[in-house]
């Protein structure tokens, strides 16, 4: 297997363009060998049977993952909350370790820790609960597939992580039903289509209310915590997000809410396209900071890729404090916080996955002087 | 492979088994293939090695248990759908040759395989939206309003990623092939 794998490294460089000198002679004297060696590095080196090659390795790729998931996921029976939540949480790990990104991409550092028994708990799942309008409550973890519920004119559909309403739109006679999804900690919702074909990303601890259709002048939506949108724009009825005291408008976009109560700014970051709060209005890559007593300032030179990562799924920290990041951990993993006299001085700078278990973030953040315990109840304490 | 990414595997977590299958499925499947050609079948018989894997996952402990496993299972899981389409001529071959194979036998198809994986991880490097945009255009040769609709986004998102993706992309023969397909769509 080794020698192939050689050859492969080398096909790949000659197809990177990053293949030197005697690299090439050692790739030559491999085609040379026989003819099907030589046929083998055509196939691959020509740009069109390399396409119609990579389109059939990868679809064959993206059906045998989906074969395989089909026959290992275990059908969900109904239960709520609390089962999943215990069945999900802790465990014992042997062990840890993770990647830790600092600011320079080229300054990649690997971080290992030496084995050791401890509780650990696991990242945030998908779920969200879904509040009807007339307050009964849907645990969208286990729901089954298919129409969940019907409302006014509109279907709520599920399917797996995805939830849509269908776009029938609102009699204006009639009056406008609203539904809520909430993402408690522990939890994030990334696939949530309105009525009007907006698409919303919720991140853990949060929550949006909505028109489950909406009317002829207006699309408005409240939010807490940390929501993404990628709006369907339509002059005609503009579309507002009302997240605290503050107000954006849509003129047609994608942008990032960060309105959670124990942050002290709303930061409001466009992506695309264009949105006001008050007279303000964003160009893409600018972020909108309000505070609480709603002054707003407007950053030009935002770090988009910072603002992202929790969609990307990862942690960023740029000089954060160490509450700064526990605040983020603790949304995430569902843990209370506790603090034993720590400098607050201490900040961070790196990306860490999201996907990790929580014992392993924090033998990432061990790097920088200052310890951690996890007990029992989903706990953790900051120790100096 | 890190030792951590078996433990995560060995507690059941799907990402983890998400990354091993990335790292082998495409030698089992070219290695199935290369008996039983035809796709679906070989298709079908990664999948069942694959889930073998996966229900056996607490009995690994490194690495290269893993691939043999991997070998043996396909190995074993292409004699006997060989066997039971005997009546074919060229699956009698192809057993006879396969069974008369060392077990660690190197072919070809494992080079293919390999360029291919490598490939696809040059490609997992870019933005997710970015990269699903390459694939469905590059791979799935889909027009700019269906990925547009597909993933939700603007018709100008496309084009914007498309332009990202040809910037970030490090493979000439990808970029240049795809180029002429962008250049007409843009």
């Amino acid at each position: 297997m080794e020698a192939q794998n050689r050859i492969a490294v080398l096909i790949l460089k000659q197809l990177k363009g990053e293949i030197d000198s005697r690299e090439a002679d050692e790739l030559k004297e491999w085609i040379n060998h026989s003819e099907e060696n030589r046929l083998l590095f055509r196939q691959l080196t020509d740009p069109t049977r390399l396409q119609t090659e990579f389109g059939a390795f990868y679809q064959s790729r993206t059906k045998i993952l989906n074969k395989i998931n089909e026959a290992i996921s275990v059908p969900k029976a109904v239960s709520l909350w609390k089962k999943i939540a215990v069945a999900a949480s802790i465990i014992i790990t042997v062990g840890v370790g993770g990647y830790f990104y600092f600011a320079g991409k080229n300054q990649n550092q690997v971080v290992r820790s030496t084995p050791q028994k401890q509780l650990d708990i696991q990242p945030a799942k998908n779920g969200a609960i879904l509040t009807l309008d007339n307050g009964q409550q849907i645990v969208l973890d286990s729901a089954n597939n298919g129409t969940l519920a019907k409302q006014g004119n509109s279907k709520i559909i599920k399917q797996g992580d995805h939830l849509s309403y269908s776009s029938n739109q609102q009699d204006s006679a009639s009056e406008i039903i609203y539904n809520t999804i909430t993402t408690p900690k522990g939890r994030q919702y990334p696939n949530l289509t309105l009525g009007d074909g907006t698409k919303v990303w919720l991140d853990a601890g949060s929550s949006i209310r909505f028109p489950v259709a909406f009317t002829r002048n207006e699309r408005k939506v409240e939010i807490t915590g940390q929501v993404w949108f990628d709006v369907v724009h339509n002059s005609k009825i503009p579309f507002k997000v009302i997240a605290k005291n503050v107000e954006v408008n849509d003129l047609g976009t994608e942008f990032n809410v960060n309105a959670y109560d124990d942050e002290q700014q709303i930061h409001v970051t466009l992506l695309q396209g264009a949105i006001s709060i008050g007279r303000t209005t964003l160009k893409p890559g600018q972020q909108a900071q309000i505070t609480n007593n709603g002054k707003l300032q407007l950053m030009s030179s935002v770090d988009i890729e910072e603002v992202m990562a929790w969609k990307n799924g990862f942690f960023s920290f740029r000089q954060t404090d160490i509450k700064g990041i526990m605040r983020q951990l603790s949304r995430w993993y569902d843990v209370e916080v506790r603090y034993e006299n720590v400098n607050p001085a201490e900040t961070f700078t790196g990306e860490i996955d999201r996907n990790l278990n929580l014992a392993e973030v924090l033998k990432i953040l061990e790097k920088t002087r200052v310890h951690f315990r996890i007990e029992e109840g989903r706990k953790l304490v900051i120790l100096p | 492979m890190t030792t951590d990414l078996i433990r995560q595997f060995n507690r059941g977590h799907q990402a983890a088994f998400t990354t091993i299958y990335d790292c082998y499925q495409p030698a089992i499947f070219y290695f199935v293939k290369k008996f039983i050609p035809d796709t679906a079948e070989a298709e079908d018989i990664t999948a069942e090695t694959f889930i073998k894997l996966w229900k056996r996952r607490e009995n690994f402990d490194n690495e290269r248990s893993i691939a043999s496993f991997l070998h043996i299972t396909a190995r074993n899981a292409s004699i006997d759908w060989l066997r039971s389409e005997k009546k074919e001529v060229h699956n009698r071959q192809n057993l006879i040759y396969l069974l008369s194979q060392d077990q660690y036998t190197e072919f070809q198809e494992d080079i293919k395989g390999e360029v291919l994986r490598l490939i696809k991880m040059e490609i997992d490097r870019l933005p997710l939206k970015t990269k699903q945009v390459l694939l469905m255009s590059y791979v799935e040769g889909k027009s700019n309003e269906e990925i547009a609709q597909l993933l939700n986004i603007r018709n100008q998102s496309v084009r914007n990623h498309k332009a990202r993706a040809l910037n970030l992309i490090r493979l000439a023969i990808i970029k240049n092939k795809w180029l002429i397909t962008v250049m007409v769509i843009l």
